[in-house]
């Protein structure tokens, strides 16, 4: 009896209702997919028969593991690309920390001109698909050896090294200025959170300005340093279209290429194995994020009125200084999407003559002789289903999962401190550990047959709409936390009082009053899932193509003037919905990043 | 002698007058408050004397020193200008342990460890937190915390110590107990101090001299009992003292020296300045000011009033009275309490009443009241 009582008023509160079946289905969802995995680098699966001898498709089998960590080849399948990976991923965060440490220190501590155009403008890299700047990249500086050379070479007719234009120096140049931003919006936000009196008292105690940098700023700013550098990291090392695009040319592997290749390949079972190695390299970082964000609670302070500091004098170098930023910002970030305008007209890339010049590849209706007749992108129907697809996927992206995330911030907020509220709140986390292409490995897996009552999804529009929402839930559920927590539960309380239902409570106080944090949880799975390639190039079909593999699918043809064309598309898309809802209600993506 | 001097200091945001033409002397070894509301310009003074802000115009001398000059074009940064600080929020460096942040300010003037150890313990001794050493600020409590800053203000010797609202964070209790180790520390480090807060109170009992501030400018600049007793205008008479000075609106009656008469809507005052006073307009506006405990209570006096509502504190009792529709405040010492709507005697036997002009708001005359039982009609 007294158990079913407490059942009933357990179940009376809506928050304990949200949070038990949240944490079934995101159970389902997330961690069931891990066990399945690990079951998957165990089997034998049908394009390995023929070399595994004498086994049946569904056997076990350990023939995986042992070629992958000790086989006769597992160096190139496996270790080269796994250090690769590694070095890919600290040297990004190398230069994404430093850049993004130093833009947020000047922006935030001097007196440096153009502050709100250098902020909005770094910003764009992270909003722009990770692969505008690679293919920006290989529009200027590709050589011969991939057919024409790019404008580099054109104008100045110098042939660009293989390892300036292919491979890991341009990789990490590119993910490096990619995950900037990131890094900028991090260490800014506690730069400027950081109350100013903590400097001012060591500069009234005579410290001087690098003293007080090293013994005070540094430090203080140090675990948002290292919370940016394992985020940044696992990024980089899941990163996909960057080293695909331009590591391939020189035969430059990652874990995330060698992962495509083998699941697309002849031996998924090494795909599977792959993904769960970086799978455990992401859980272990996020442990480590968790362990370093616990300690920060350490570093709360007695608020009190924060003055405004007294910004360092860049006196001579003022001008100069923020000029060069902004040239440089404006080469990053408005120049490369120029290239595409101008590659997209053109019929040879590297050829500046006025006859090369056409807009056959924009409204023409397909020459045998150019690109087997494809006709031109503004006539071509399969790039309209392509954006009709990645417009619908994005907005039922963006809704399921803002809901649940709005979902999970109310129950952890409400429940704090409850084991159930925790593992929830980790839980809706995990997936941004989860390295894209493992993830869509892992779903590949998991729902290519039917499972229960669901059926078999491989093929569908419903696995790519599943898979983006679970994908894009850290960054809802992040804003749905903030938004929950900023309220107070005052203010629901008061309505409460005055009976108000659970659902008027939602609509009619809660998501008004903080419209902004909630867009933001709508926002960002939207711009995420719209320039996302690795997440959805496992999972898609001919008939489910998104704009994002049609590119991936013309770059690899070499039809560039397709491929930039897209990209075009895609950044305006993201960036002019960012400036709308941005405009309309105040929300925006940078409130939402890391969160 | 750290003297501080403030020429026409002045402070722009923008377009916003933040302090405007600021003009004061500090005495050296005096403990001086800036007063006044929030907004009102006094912790953008205080910054811009420790040099944390840089003031549009004027000129600063601490000690003789010209600190800042905007026609010189002299702006000397804080740690030339020999100054501690004590902030608000405290402002400890939280990945520090209180031995470290006490210590910080020695290391930068290149101390040996010795001597850093033992002035370290010296201030852990005097303020009480030597068991804190090896903690860090965020395991120390509100007053815990506020003892490590003062002790890592102190730590350097500075001869001028500038304290922006340094007990608000804490809690009423604690902020009399720190009020009087402030004027303690005030005596035993022979040293100036410079203090900031709105609490009118905590200005009245620490100040040797309060600054009391408003919309940017200087009200007035005096001792704490000659703003209370001489208030320059209403502004400063409302601002200090609690209960607030009780102002009614009356009209000059009758203006012959010797003869001054006074008319509010509910009363009629005649009116004996202390001092001369020049002559006032026959129907001028102007306002009376009476300190609550300077309206006593009798049983026997011809003017009456009823009990409207009483505050009794144990101390004493403030009694807020009702002549027909006028309210005023009263304090009366000692735990007395009076039934409510029960009718009382008032009497204004004091020499204190000060009179402001209602329209340049500034204060014409100090005296003496007696007040006229009302003729009919």
């Amino acid at each position: 009896m007294l158990i079913a009582h407490r059942t009933k008023s357990f179940l009376r509160k809506p928050e304990n209702v949200i949070l038990l079946c949240l944490l079934i289905i995101l159970t389902y969802l997330i961690l069931l997919p891990l066990f399945s995995i690990v079951g998957d680098t165990f089997k034998v699966h049908s394009s390995e028969l023929m070399r595994i001898k004498g086994a049946e498709t569904g056997d076990f089998t350990s023939y995986h593991w042992k070629s992958i960590f000790i086989g006769k080849y597992s160096k190139n399948i496996f270790y080269k690309p796994l250090v690769n990976t590694v070095l890919v991923a600290l040297a990004t965060c190398f230069i994404a920390i430093f850049l993004g440490g130093v833009f947020a220190w000047l922006v935030t501590r001097t007196d440096i001109q153009f502050k709100k155009t250098i902020s909005s403008l770094l910003i764009l890299p992270y909003i722009m698909p990770s692969w505008t700047l690679a293919m920006a990249w290989l529009n200027f500086f590709k050589n011969k050896h991939v057919g024409a050379p790019g404008l580099f070479t054109a104008f100045t007719g110098i042939q660009t090294p293989d390892w300036f234009a292919y491979g890991f120096f341009p990789i990490t140049i590119v993910l490096g200025l990619h995950y900037a931003p990131f890094a900028f919006i991090l260490i800014g936000g506690i730069l400027r959170n950081m109350d100013a009196n903590l400097e001012e008292a060591a500069q009234i105690l005579k410290a001087g300005r690098w003293r007080i940098i090293r013994k005070i700023t540094i430090p203080i700013v140090l675990p948002a340093m290292l919370s940016t550098f394992l985020l940044v990291f696992s990024s980089a090392m899941s990163a996909f279209a960057v080293p695909a695009f331009l590591g391939s040319p020189v035969r430059f592997q990652v874990l995330t290429t060698q992962l495509f290749r083998t699941l697309n390949g002849m031996s998924p079972g090494y795909g599977f194995l792959i993904a769960l190695v970086m799978i455990v390299i992401g859980a272990l970082i996020l442990t480590g994020n968790q362990m370093l964000v616990g300690k920060r609670k350490s570093f709360a302070t007695v608020t009190g009125k924060s003055s405004n500091i007294s910004l360092v004098n860049l006196k001579k170098a003022r001008i100069p200084l923020s000029i060069i930023l902004l040239v440089l910002l404006l080469l990053i970030t408005i120049v490369p999407l120029i290239t595409f305008a101008v590659q997209s007209f053109m019929v040879s890339s590297g050829n500046l003559a006025a006859e090369n010049f056409t807009a056959l590849f924009w409204v023409g209706e397909g020459r045998p002789d150019v690109l087997s007749g494809e006709p031109g992108i503004l006539r071509n129907k399969y790039i309209y289903i392509g954006l009709w697809n990645s417009i619908r996927l994005s907005i039922l992206v963006s809704l399921l999962a803002g809901t649940v995330g709005l979902l999970v911030g109310y129950a952890v907020v409400k429940r704090r401190g409850t084991l159930a509220a925790n593992t929830l709140d980790r839980l809706s986390f995990f997936p941004y550990l989860l390295p894209s292409m493992a993830f869509g490995a892992i779903y590949l897996s998991m729902f290519a047959v039917r499972r229960g009552f669901i059926p078999s999804l491989y093929g569908t529009f419903a696995i790519l709409v599943l898979i983006g929402t679970v994908k894009y839930l850290p960054f809802a559920s992040r804003a749905g936390i903030n938004a929950i927590f900023q309220l107070g539960r005052e203010i629901e309380e008061a309505a409460m009082i005055f009976g108000v239902s659970w659902w008027k409570r939602m609509v009619k106080i809660i998501v008004p009053i903080q419209k902004a944090s909630v867009l933001s949880g709508f926002l960002l799975p939207f711009i995420s899932s719209m320039r996302e390639l690795s997440l959805y190039i496992l999972l898609v079909t001919p008939s489910t193509k998104i704009l994002t593999t049609m590119l991936f699918q013309y770059n690899e043809k070499g039809w560039d003037q397709y491929a930039n064309a897209i990209i075009l598309f895609i950044v305006i898309v993201v960036i002019s919905l960012n400036l709308i809802v941005n405009k309309v209600t105040g929300a925006s993506i940078d409130k939402g990043i890391g969160g | 002698m750290p003297e501080i001097i403030i020429k026409g200091a002045t402070k722009r945001f923008g377009s916003f007058m933040a302090v405007e033409t600021l003009d004061i002397t500090i005495e050296d070894k005096g403990f001086i408050t800036l007063l006044g509301p929030s907004g009102c310009g006094k912790t953008t003074t205080l910054r811009m004397i420790s040099g944390l802000e840089s003031p549009t115009e004027g000129e600063i001398y601490i000690d003789d020193t010209l600190v800042f000059s905007s026609e010189k074009g002299i702006d000397l940064p804080p740690a030339k200008r020999d100054v501690g600080f004590l902030f608000q929020n405290y402002a400890l460096w939280p990945h520090m342990t209180v031995n470290q942040n006490i210590a910080f300010g020695l290391e930068n003037l290149k101390w040996s460890n010795a001597d850093i150890n033992h002035r370290v313990h010296e201030l852990t001794e005097l303020l009480k937190i030597d068991e804190f050493l090896g903690r860090y600020p965020a395991e120390l409590s509100g007053g815990q915390q506020q003892r490590v800053a003062i002790a890592r203000t102190l730590a350097p010797r500075p001869k001028v110590l500038f304290m922006d609202e340094p007990l608000s964070n804490l809690d009423a209790k604690l902020r009399i107990e720190m009020r009087t180790e402030l004027k303690r520390l005030h005596l035993e480090t022979n040293s100036t101090f410079v203090y900031v807060t709105h609490d009118q109170l905590e200005a009245m009992t620490l100040s040797s001299r309060i600054c009391l501030m408003e919309e940017g400018k200087v009200q007035q600049y005096a001792a704490p009992l000659e703003i209370y007793n001489n208030p320059i205008n209403l502004f400063c008479a409302e601002f200090v003292g609690n209960p607030t000075m009780n102002l009614i609106d009356v009209k000059c009656h009758q203006n012959d020296p010797g003869d001054i008469q006074l008319v509010s809507k509910d009363l009629h005052f005649k009116f004996k300045p202390n001092a001369g006073m020049s002559r006032l307009k026959k129907g001028a506006d102007l306002l009376l000011g009476l300190r609550p405990e300077h309206i006593s209570l009798t049983d026997n006096s011809p003017v009456k009033c009823k009990v409207y509502s009483t505050l009794p504190s144990g101390m004493e009792t403030t009694v807020i009275l009702k002549i027909e529709n006028t309210l005023l405040t009263a304090v009366v010492f000692g735990g007395t309490d009076f039934p409510v709507d029960s009718g009382i005697g008032l009497e204004l036997n004091h020499d204190n009443y000060t009179l402001f002009d209602k329209s340049s708001q500034e204060n014409i005359a100090t005296g003496s009241l007696d007040v006229l039982l009302r003729t009919a009609g």
